[in-house]
C-alpha cells in the first residue's frame, strides 16, 4: 500500500488527532479552572473549530474524487487502503466519501445542539466533545470499511461511543437508564452480530474481506441453511444500528432519555453509518442475484414495509417531542430502506465487490443516488428538527408537544423553521425531504416495472405511510399556530435562541428549501457519486 | 489407548475435560443466583477455554485469554459488584419470564445451530482433520498484527483510548459544584 | 511438510459444538438474568463463543489463516473496554439511586 493513499482517510485521520487535542485541553482545564489555554480556547469552541475544518476536507475529498471520476482520472472508482491479498480492507469510494462527509456535518451541527444544551459550565465537557469527534471518526470509517474485522471495530467504537454519550448526563436518571439499556442490548446484538461473521468466516474459508467472502460465498453455500444462519446473526447486529423493527426496542427510551443533542447525533450520524455498513453488506456478499439470496430479499421487504407501519402507527400517540422524532425516526430508516432493497434487487449477476455491483447496475437508475440525497436530506431536516427541540426544550424546560401551543406568537422563527423541517420530514413539497423521497420512491417503481413488481407495492406502503405521518408531522404545526386543542396560552415570556443556534437553524432552513431549487446538480452529484468513471 | 473399541488419545480427554468445566461453569453463570459467584465461575468458564485454545495450538490466543479476558475483564466485573452491591435490584422487563420457556429456546437454538452449521457440509468440507501445526504461533501472530493488520491494530488503540476515558467519566464521583 | 497434525484427532467439530452451546447459554442468560452486570456475564459468554469459533475455524481450515487469531484479539480487546462501559453505567447508576427513595427504584421501568 502506498503511504500517500491514506489522503483518502484524512479526515478521520485530522479527526482523531483534534479529538485527542480536545482531550488535553479538558486536561488543562482541570488543573487550573480560570486562567490558561482552556480559558482562551475553551473545548467547546475549539470542538467545532476543528470538526468545520475536518468537514472541509471530507467535503472536498468528496468533490475532488467526484470531480476526479468525471475527468476519468481514475481508472478504478474505489481506492482500496490496506490491502491484504489483494483484498482491501477499507474501500474509499465515492459512495464512502460522500456519507462520511455527512458524518462529519452530522457531527459539527450536533456540537452547535451541544453548546446551547450543556452551556458553558458543562462538566467534563472536553471529554464530550472529544467522544463526540471519536464517534464521527468511527462513523467516517465505517462508511468505508469492506473487511469484517473494520466493520466490527468500527461498528463497535460507534457503538461504545455512543453509549457514554448516552449516559453523559450524569446525574439525570433517565439519561443513566437510557445508556444502560442501549448498551446491554446493543451489546447483546453485537455479540451475535460476531458469532455470526464467525460462521461466514469459516464457511467461506477463513476470509475476512467481503469481497473476498463474495467470491466464496455463491452457489450451493449461499443456498446453505448455514449460510442463511451467518447473514441472519450478522443482519441483526446490523439491524440494531439502524433500529430496524423486531431490533428497535431499544430506541424510543434511549431518545427519550439521552440528552436532546446525543438523541440527534444517534438518530443521524450513527444510522448513516449503519447504512453504509448494510449497503456494502447486502450488495457484495446477500445479493439476490445469487438465487437463494432472495430469502434475504423477501424477509428485508417484509420488515421494511413492518418498520415504517410501525414507526408511524406509534408515533400518532406520542406525547413527547423527542419520542415522535425517534419514532418517526424508525419510520424513515424503512424509507431508506427501500432505496437499499432497490439497489440489491438491481443485481443480475452476482459481483465480488461494491464497485463491480454498481458496474452492472443500471446506469442512471436512481436507487443508490436516492439513498445519498435521502440521507443528506434526512440530515438537514432531522437535525433542525432537533435543534427547534433543544433550543426551545432549554427554555421552557418541557418536551411536550402541548408545550409547543402558541409558539408561532412569541418565538416565530423558531416556530416556521421547525413547521418547514416536520413538512420536509413528511415529504410534502417543495422540501429537501421530497426530494428524497421521489427519488427513493421512483427508484423502487422504475426498477418494479422493469422486473421487481414487489418493490411497486413497497413504494406504494411508503408513499401510503408518509400521508400517515404527515398526520402528526402537521399536528405539532397546527399546535405551534393555533394552540392545543383551544386553549392555547403562549408561554409567558419569549422565546429566543441564541445567535449561534439561530444562524445554524437558518443555513439548514435555507438548505431545506434550496435543496429542490439545486435538484439538478445534487443529482447529478450523486449520481457520478455512484455510477460514473464506471469501466 | 482402547476403551469400548474406541481409540482415545490424550489430548481428546483433555479436551472433553475441559469443555465439561467451560460448558458446567458457564451454566452456572447463568443460573446462580448470585451475581459474585456467577462473576466467578465466568472466570473459571473463560480459563478453561483458554485451555481450548492450547488444544487448538494457538498459544498466543491461550495466553491473551488468560491474561485479559480471566485476568482482566473478571477482575473489574468482581470489582464493580463490590462497588455497587445494590444495583442487583434494578430489574429488566424480561422477553422471556419462564425460565423453562427461555431453557426450550435456547434448546431449540442450539439445536438448530447444530445441524445446521456445526455439522454441516459446508463446515466438513472446508475443514482438515486436524488443527494447523505451522503459521499459528506467536511470531505468525507479530507479524500479521503488524504488517497486513495494521490498520485495526492501529484503530483498536483510538478506541482504548476514547472509551476508556469515557468510562471513566462516567464512573468517577463528580464533588457536587464543581463545574 | 503437513501443515497439519491429525495425530491430535479431535474434530473441529467438537470445538464448534461446545461454541454453538456456550452461544445458546448465552442467549439463556440473556432472556432469564434481570440484572445489569448478570445481563453483562451473559454477553461475555457470547462473545467467549464467537472466539472459539473464530479461532477453531483459523486453525482447522484447510488452508490455515492467521485471522481468526487476529480477529478474536480485536474482539478480546473490545470486550475489555465494552466491559469498563457497561460497569462505568451501572456504577453511576447505583451512586445516582443511593440519593432516591427505594420506592421509587421499584416504579423503575428499565
Amino acid at each position: 500500500m502506498q503511504i500517500g493513499n491514506l489522503i483518502f482517510i484524512l479526515p478521520a485521520l485530522c479527526m482523531s488527532v483534534a479529538a485527542i487535542i480536545v482531550l488535553l485541553l479538558g486536561v488543562v482545564a482541570s488543573k487550573r479552572p480560570h486562567k490558561g489555554l482552556d480559558y482562551f480556547f475553551p473545548a467547546q469552541y475549539a470542538a467545532p473549530v476543528f470538526t468545520a475544518i475536518v468537514t472541509g476536507i471530507a467535503g472536498w475529498l468528496a468533490w475532488t474524487e467526484l470531480a476526479a471520476i468525471k475527468a476519468g482520472a481514475f481508472t478504478e472508482q474505489a481506492v482500496g487502503l490496506f490491502v491484504v491479498n489483494g483484498h482491501a480492507q477499507l474501500t474509499v469510494d465515492p459512495f464512502a466519501a460522500i456519507l462520511s462527509f455527512i458524518a462529519f456535518a452530522g457531527t459539527l451541527v450536533v456540537m452547535f445542539l451541544s453548546q446551547d444544551h450543556f452551556g458553558e459550565d458543562m462538566l467534563h465537557k472536553a471529554e464530550y466533545y472529544s467522544l463526540l469527534m471519536f464517534a464521527s471518526v468511527a462513523a467516517s470509517l465505517a462508511a468505508a470499511a469492506s473487511d469484517l474485522i473494520a466493520i466490527y471495530l468500527c461498528i463497535e467504537f460507534l457503538s461504545l461511543t455512543s453509549y457514554i454519550l448516552a449516559a453523559f448526563s450524569k446525574t439525570d436518571r433517565r439519561s443513566a437508564e437510557a445508556g444502560l439499556k442501549y448498551f446491554l442490548y446493543g451489546a447483546a446484538c453485537s455479540a451475535v452480530m460476531l458469532y455470526g461473521m464467525s460462521i461466514l468466516f469459516g464457511i467461506t474459508g477463513g476470509n475476512t474481506a467481503l469481497s473476498a467472502i463474495a467470491i466464496g460465498f455463491k452457489g450451493e453455500l449461499a443456498n446453505s441453511a448455514a449460510g442463511w444462519v451467518a447473514i441472519m446473526f450478522v443482519l441483526v447486529g446490523l439491524g440494531f444500528k439502524l433500529a430496524l423493527v423486531p431490533f428497535h426496542f431499544w430506541a424510543p427510551d434511549t431518545y427519550e432519555g439521552a440528552p436532546t443533542p446525543v438523541t440527534a447525533f444517534l438518530s443521524v450520524v450513527s444510522k448513516a453509518a449503519g447504512l453504509a455498513v448494510i449497503v456494502r453488506f447486502l450488495t457484495v456478499v446477500a445479493n439476490p442475484a445469487s438465487p437463494a439470496s432472495s430469502m434475504w430479499y423477501w424477509m428485508l421487504i417484509v420488515l421494511t414495509a413492518v418498520t415504517m407501519f410501525y414507526g408511524n402507527m406509534v408515533a400518532i400517540w406520542q406525547t413527547n417531542i423527542k419520542r415522535m422524532l425517534a419514532y418517526s425516526s424508525i419510520a424513515q430508516v424503512g424509507y431508506l430502506m427501500i432505496g437499499v432493497l432497490t439497489a440489491m434487487s438491481s443485481q443480475v449477476v452476482p459481483v465480488d465487490s461494491f464497485s463491480a455491483a454498481l458496474r452492472n447496475n443500471n446506469k442512471g437508475a436512481w436507487d443508490l443516488p436516492g439513498v445519498l440525497i435521502y440521507m443528506f436530506a434526512y440530515l438537514l431536516m432531522n437535525l433542525g428538527a432537533f435543534a427547534v427541540v433543544v433550543v426551545v426544550g432549554k427554555r421552557l424546560k418541557s418536551e411536550a408537544i402541548d408545550s409547543y401551543s402558541g409558539l408561532m406568537k412569541c418565538a416565530p422563527f423558531l416556530a416556521s423553521a421547525l413547521a418547514v423541517f416536520l413538512i420536509s420530514l413528511a415529504g410534502i413539497p417543495p422540501t429537501a425531504g421530497f426530494l428524497g423521497k421521489l427519488f427513493i420512491f421512483g427508484g423502487a417503481i422504475m426498477t418494479g416495472m422493469d422486473r421487481h413488481p414487489e418493490l411497486i407495492v413497497l413504494a406504494a406502503l411508503g408513499i401510503i405511510n408518509s400521508v400517515i405521518s404527515a398526520y402528526y408531522y402537521l399536528n405539532v404545526v397546527r399546535v405551534m399556530y393555533f394552540g392545543f386543542s383551544g386553549e392555547g396560552e403562549a408561554p409567558a415570556e419569549p422565546v429566543r435562541g441564541t445567535f449561534a443556534m439561530n444562524t445554524v437553524i437558518a443555513v439548514m432552513l435555507f438548505l431545506t428549501l434550496a435543496m429542490i431549487i439545486f435538484a439538478r446538480p445534487v443529482s447529478d452529484m450523486a449520481s457520478s457519486a455512484v455510477y460514473s468513471g464506471l469501466k | 489407548m482402547q476403551i469400548l473399541g474406541f481409540y482415545i488419545t490424550g489430548y481428546q480427554v483433555a479436551f472433553v475435560i475441559l469443555a465439561g468445566i467451560t460448558l458446567a461453569s458457564a451454566a452456572m453463570v447463568v443460573l446462580l443466583p448470585n451475581i459474585l459467584r456467577a462473576a466467578m465461575f465466568l472466570g473459571l468458564s473463560l480459563f478453561c477455554t483458554a485451555g481450548l485454545y492450547a488444544l487448538m495450538n494457538a498459544p498466543f490466543m491461550a495466553a491473551v485469554q488468560v491474561m485479559i479476558y480471566v485476568g482482566a475483564i473478571t477482575t473489574m466485573i468482581i470489582l464493580a459488584i463490590f462497588l455497587s452491591n445494590r444495583v442487583m435490584r434494578i430489574g429488566f422487563a424480561q422477553a422471556i419470564y419462564n425460565p423453562l420457556l427461555a431453557a426450550g429456546a435456547a434448546g431449540l437454538m442450539f439445536l438448530f445451530l447444530f445441524l445446521t452449521v456445526v455439522n454441516s457440509v459446508w463446515v466438513k468440507s472446508a475443514v482438515a482433520a486436524g488443527p494447523a501445526r505451522v503459521g499459528q504461533d506467536v511470531p505468525a501472530v507479530a507479524q500479521a498484527l503488524l504488517q497486513p493488520y495494521v490498520f485495526p491494530f492501529e484503530l483498536a488503540s483510538v478506541i482504548l483510548l476514547a472509551v476508556l476515558v469515557g468510562a471513566v467519566v462516567i464512573a468517577k464521583e463528580d464533588v457536587d459544584g464543581d463545574s | 511438510m503437513a501443515i497439519h497434525s491429525v495425530g491430535y484427532a479431535i474434530p473441529v467439530t467438537w470445538f464448534l459444538t461446545v461454541g454453538a452451546m456456550l452461544f445458546c447459554i448465552g442467549l439463556f442468560g440473556m432472556m432469564v438474568r434481570r440484572s445489569a452486570i448478570g445481563m453483562l456475564l451473559s454477553i461475555e459468554l457470547l462473545l467467549n463463543a464467537a472466539n472459539i469459533n473464530l479461532v477453531a475455524f483459523g486453525s482447522y481450515l484447510k488452508i490455515p489463516v492467521i485471522a481468526g487469531q487476529i480477529f478474536t484479539v480485536f474482539v478480546i480487546t473490545l470486550a475489555a473496554a465494552e466491559a469498563a462501559v457497561g460497569l462505568a453505567i451501572v456504577i453511576n447508576i447505583y451512586r445516582n439511586e443511593q440519593h432516591i427513595d427505594a420506592d421509587k427504584i421499584s416504579a423503575m421501568k428499565l
